[in-house]
């Protein structure tokens, strides 16, 4: 207000009017906009304007509990506030953690802004109104459903059998009948299981082909079968919290090795611990009470990771840890028999493979399931066609220096070094 | 005579029935079956893997601890570990900028890394140029990120360090996902790139000369087998 009085002593009538009127104008329509994107941009990584905190308060009736000047001077410079020993200044400073609200490049109208968005935080919003649940462009088509197609498949087998018995009862009746008539001894056939047997015991080469096709064609089911056996491939387990690798690495674009941060490093990829989760979860907590699908169904982000906080035992409220965590069991899905030695790290960090090659398109998986058959074949396959990144690899340019030129022949004729040449079919590479 | 050969047929036509039903079943949640299925799902441990399990069944039932994942035995530490001498306050902080600079010696090929690692563990908050609009913050799940990447940024190396270690504001500790060379690499990176401070590259020669190997080694030595202990308590 200090600013209009100033302004009526020095101007004229017609620039106050005009002030004031533009004053309006702000306020009316994109005052609280103006606040909301100022907040967004400078106030939203510590602050919510909810009661929770963030990582500085939360900002919910903060113009009650403060005066607009202590706020004013707060947000340009709350270092000075501090040092000058004002008493509410120094119990936010103790309160949280002696870390201080860094000065903030606003002025005081922008300042007005985001105070009057801290009080109305809905301004402008109440017309979208709250998402629908399953909205967006997380809802996908339900499975498709077969049930249909057993009944129809069922009931047409039924027509058939009923079919096949009327008529063979009506045959049988007919064939008694006019073997009466003829004054002869009826010796045909007088159940369906005789007449079946009358039919095969005519047409013996019928009979023969159609049994030698299923015996064969049950054997190489048989093999096929034997092929399949310990080949998960496919394997689609649900976990226990409905992690959507399509949110997280196709939508969000985090990388793999965000998560499975020691694959680069390790043995193993690494399920990421929930630490990890924290990073982004902290601030992402499902408050927004969005849906998303998994596997078919939906759920709801609150409750899933709602899951994650009760593992931890961590309050969402005054984000503290307690002293209770407990493990997720997630489900495994991919593993190699204890005969054979994988390494992450040689194949990631060492070989430049990308995670797809061997996982398929996680990122358009909102289950994981098993892509790969994981089969010796499978692997040395692979290694039969990939070439080594020798480029810019002094070891290699030293390797390919000392070799003989016969040898240096054989192996380089076709310009590139695949992992068969460099050992990647030795039995004792992964089997030892 | 008739009979017997009857019967031969319909037995054979049955057992080759039943091969097809046998062989085209799959057991529950899509796994195959598995012959001999200890060869597959060991008693021995394996990582996320409850100890003495193979296949939901558990080997001994008077075990109560199965969990495969554990932390390490109080008052070790892992091989390789370098513990860090700064503490997570803001002092700790003020410290570290002071006192702290980078180990590494920098070179293209240490930028080419960090680039890597950016593109890993920071680009989805902090965006590809640094200036803090990476696809979370583009798809308004996080706030824009205050801290942006220019030339005009004065904020000394070890206060890098030291965020990426702990965590800062809204972000978190990624101690466990970036062993220490990784952190510094990271460090030359987004110097190098966005705020214009590259280093001059030292030759390789006078860079041991300055730094003995061994106090490199030592000081870059990787902290992933802790971080690697703390990952497999998520099972």
């Amino acid at each position: 207000m200090n600013k209009i009085t100033n302004l009526t002593k020095e101007s004229t009538l017609f620039k106050v009017f005009l002030f004031c009127l533009s004053f309006l104008f702000f306020q009316f329509n994109s005052y609280s906009q103006d606040g909301k994107k100022l907040f967004k941009a400078n106030c939203a990584a510590c602050h919510s304007v909810g009661a929770n905190k963030v990582v500085g308060p939360g900002l919910q009736g903060v113009t009650e509990k403060r005066s607009a000047e202590w706020l004013h001077s707060w947000i340009k410079n709350s270092g000075e506030m501090i040092a000058s020993g004002d008493g509410d200044a120094v119990a936010i400073f103790e309160e949280y953690g002696k870390v201080i609200m860094p000065p903030q490049p606003v002025d005081d109208a922008q300042i007005d802004a985001i105070l009057e968005y801290i009080n109305n935080p809905n301004d402008g919003e109440t017309a979208a109104g709250p998402t629908p649940p399953g909205g967006g462009d997380l809802t996908t088509a339900a499975p498709e459903d077969n049930s249909t197609m057993i009944y129809v498949f069922g009931a047409a087998i039924l027509l058939l059998v009923i079919l096949i018995f009327t008529l063979n009862r009506t045959g049988l009746f007919l064939r008694e009948t006019i073997a009466k008539n003829e004054g002869e001894e009826y010796k045909g056939p007088t159940t369906l299981w005789e007449s079946l047997r009358e039919v095969m015991r005519n047409n013996k080469g019928i009979v023969a082909a159609v049994v030698i096709v299923l015996f064969f064609g049950g054997l190489l089911d048989l093999m096929d079968g034997a092929f399949e056996i310990g080949v998960h491939q496919g394997y689609k387990p649900e976990q226990p919290i409905k992690f959507s690798h399509k949110i997280h690495a196709g939508d969000d674009k985090i990388d793999c090795n965000y998560c499975h941060s020691s694959a680069r490093h390790s043995k193993t990829s690494g399920i990421p611990s929930l630490n990890v989760c924290m990073n982004c979860h902290k601030h992402i907590d499902g408050s927004s009470g969005k849906t998303f699908m998994y596997n078919g169904k939906q759920y709801s982000m609150t409750e899933e990771i709602q899951k994650i906080y009760d593992h931890l035992d961590y309050d969402r409220e005054t984000q503290t840890y307690g002293d209770n965590p407990t493990p997720v069991q997630w489900v495994k899905i991919h593993n190699l028999p204890d005969h054979v030695f994988f390494s992450h790290a040689q194949h990631v960090t060492a070989g430049k493979q990308k995670c797809q090659t061997c996982h398929g398109p996680v990122e358009e998986m909102d289950v994981v399931a098993q892509d790969a058959p994981l089969t010796m074949k499978w692997c040395i396959e692979c290694h039969n066609a990939t070439a080594v990144a020798t480029e810019g690899n002094g070891y290699y340019d030293e390797m390919h220096a000392r070799m003989t030129p016969e040898f240096k022949e054989q192996v380089m004729e076709d310009g590139v070094i695949t992992v068969k040449e460099i050992g990647g079919w030795e039995c004792a590479k992964c089997h030892y | 005579m008739k009979r017997t050969y009857l019967n031969r047929i319909t037995t054979i036509a049955l057992a080759a029935v039943a091969v097809f039903s046998i062989s085209s079943c799959k057991e529950e949640g899509g796994l195959a079956p598995e012959y001999m299925p200890d060869m597959y799902r060991s008693p021995a441990i394996e990582p996320y893997v409850d100890y003495g399990e193979v296949q939901g069944k558990y080997s001994n039932p008077e075990y109560t601890d199965r969990m495969s994942a554990r932390n390490p035995v109080e008052g070790t530490i892992a091989r390789g570990y370098m513990p860090y001498a700064y503490e997570n306050t803001p002092e700790g902080y003020d410290l570290a900028g002071q006192n702290l600079t980078n180990p590494i010696a920098y070179s293209e090929n240490v930028k080419a890394e960090g680039k890597e690692l950016f593109g890993m563990f920071c680009v989805h908050c902090h965006g590809d140029k640094g200036q803090g609009d990476g696809t979370l913050v583009q798809r308004d799940k996080f706030p824009p990120i205050p801290t942006k990447f220019t030339p005009e940024l004065q904020l000394p190396e070890g206060k890098m360090f030291h965020t990426i270690t702990y965590g800062k504001g809204l972000m978190g500790a990624h101690a466990s996902q970036l062993n220490q060379e990784e952190r510094w690499k990271l460090v030359h990176y987004i110097r190098a790139e966005f705020m214009g401070l590259a280093p001059a590259a030292v030759p390789a020669e006078a860079a041991e000369e300055a730094a003995p190997a061994e106090e490199v080694a030592a000081e870059a030595a990787p902290e992933a087998p802790a971080g690697e202990e703390e990952n497999h308590e998520a099972h």
